[in-house]
């Protein structure tokens, strides 16, 4: 059965618009961002638990990894059955 | 509920924005409160797919007023008595709850929601899905023993959450003046995606794939690659400091 997201089904093809080179004394590949740097610039792709809330997850997070601040995206929040 | 729960760190924090506007995946239990033929249960299925119109619950956090959400696909994985599964993929800000106290009321029998799981938020889907517990023993591992291959499949660069989008890469002369806020024009840009079309949102990265910027479209792939002057992109939401990229005089 079809179960594709509308941007999972998009055909896009990459286009030069002008051939360029990037310069790489500056900038880098993400890829190769040090591990501090994922801390302070990176997402998570979490399984939320079923009972806390999206916001204690969140805060579970920041405690485990002893940051100031993350985000969740959308109401993930515990509902009533 | 449980499931995809993307979540953000420190300064990446904004860009779960645009994950709240990405399509969402569920796989979701039923109960109906009677019995009732396969048959039926398969035709009201056909109504909730497409265009529906949704009246947002009592405890919402949008205004209550119908409107029109897009459902993707609504396909049954298994029925078992009362018990309906299923598998939806629909546009972001479609209740579930809701869809199935309709499909309830549109058999006459009634529904409630038993369970749910989110199985794709844009980009994140259940496939590469982390636990908390597997995130706390990868940080441990990596800040006791300075072993980081676990955390770095869990922690993913920011550029990640935008895979979805249709993307723009500019010059390197060009990353500066959007990291202030300009917006981007025809002559900045190197490579793009096709099918962009106004008013999409697009990531602009650099050559380097570093995401630089959320905007909106002002025009078309088609337009960019034919125009030599022109805007093409607002600059919505700033990711990358300026400084990264030296400033290049025009």
């Amino acid at each position: 059965m079809e179960s594709l997201l509308p941007f999972e089904m998009e055909r896009r093809r990459l286009l030069i618009k002008k051939e360029a080179e990037t310069n790489w004394s500056y900038g880098q590949d993400p890829n190769k961002r040090t591990m501090d740097e994922l801390i302070n610039y990176g997402i998570i792709n979490l399984n939320k638990p079923e009972n806390p809330t999206s916001h204690m997850v969140s805060a579970y997070v920041q405690d485990i990894l002893n940051i100031k601040k993350a985000g969740h995206s959308g109401t993930l929040v515990k509902q009533k059955l | 509920m449980t499931g995809v729960l993307p979540i953000a760190l420190e300064k990446a924090t904004r860009i779960v924005q645009i994950l709240l506007k990405a399509g969402k995946e569920y796989i979701c239990l039923m109960h109906l409160h009677k019995e009732i033929s396969e048959q039926d249960i398969r035709e009201t299925v056909k109504k909730f797919t497409g265009e529906i119109k949704q009246l947002p619950p009592v405890k919402s956090a949008v205004k209550r007023q119908e409107r029109f959400r897009e459902i993707y696909y609504f396909n049954i994985l298994e029925i078992q008595d009362k018990d309906v599964l299923f598998k939806i993929g629909c546009q972001a800000g479609t209740y579930i709850r809701k869809i199935v106290h309709d499909f309830g009321l549109s058999l006459n029998i009634g529904a409630n929601m038993q369970q749910l799981i989110r199985t794709k938020a844009g980009p994140f889907t259940d496939k590469t899905w982390t636990t908390l517990h597997d995130l706390k023993d990868a940080y441990e591992l990596y800040k006791n023993e300075n072993i980081e291959t676990e955390i770095r499949k869990i922690i993913l660069p920011v550029e990640t959450a935008v895979q979805h989008l249709p993307k723009i890469y500019v010059l390197d002369s060009t990353v500066d003046s959007l990291c202030h806020g300009a917006d981007l024009n025809i002559p900045g840009i190197s490579k793009l995606d096709s099918e962009i079309k106004e008013k999409d949102s697009v990531a602009v990265l650099t050559l380097k794939n570093e995401l630089i910027c959320l905007g909106e479209s002002l025009t078309t792939s088609q337009e960019i690659i034919e125009k030599k002057q022109g805007s093409a992109v607002k600059t919505k939401k700033v990711f990358m400091p300026s400084g990264v990229y030296p400033k290049f005089k025009k």
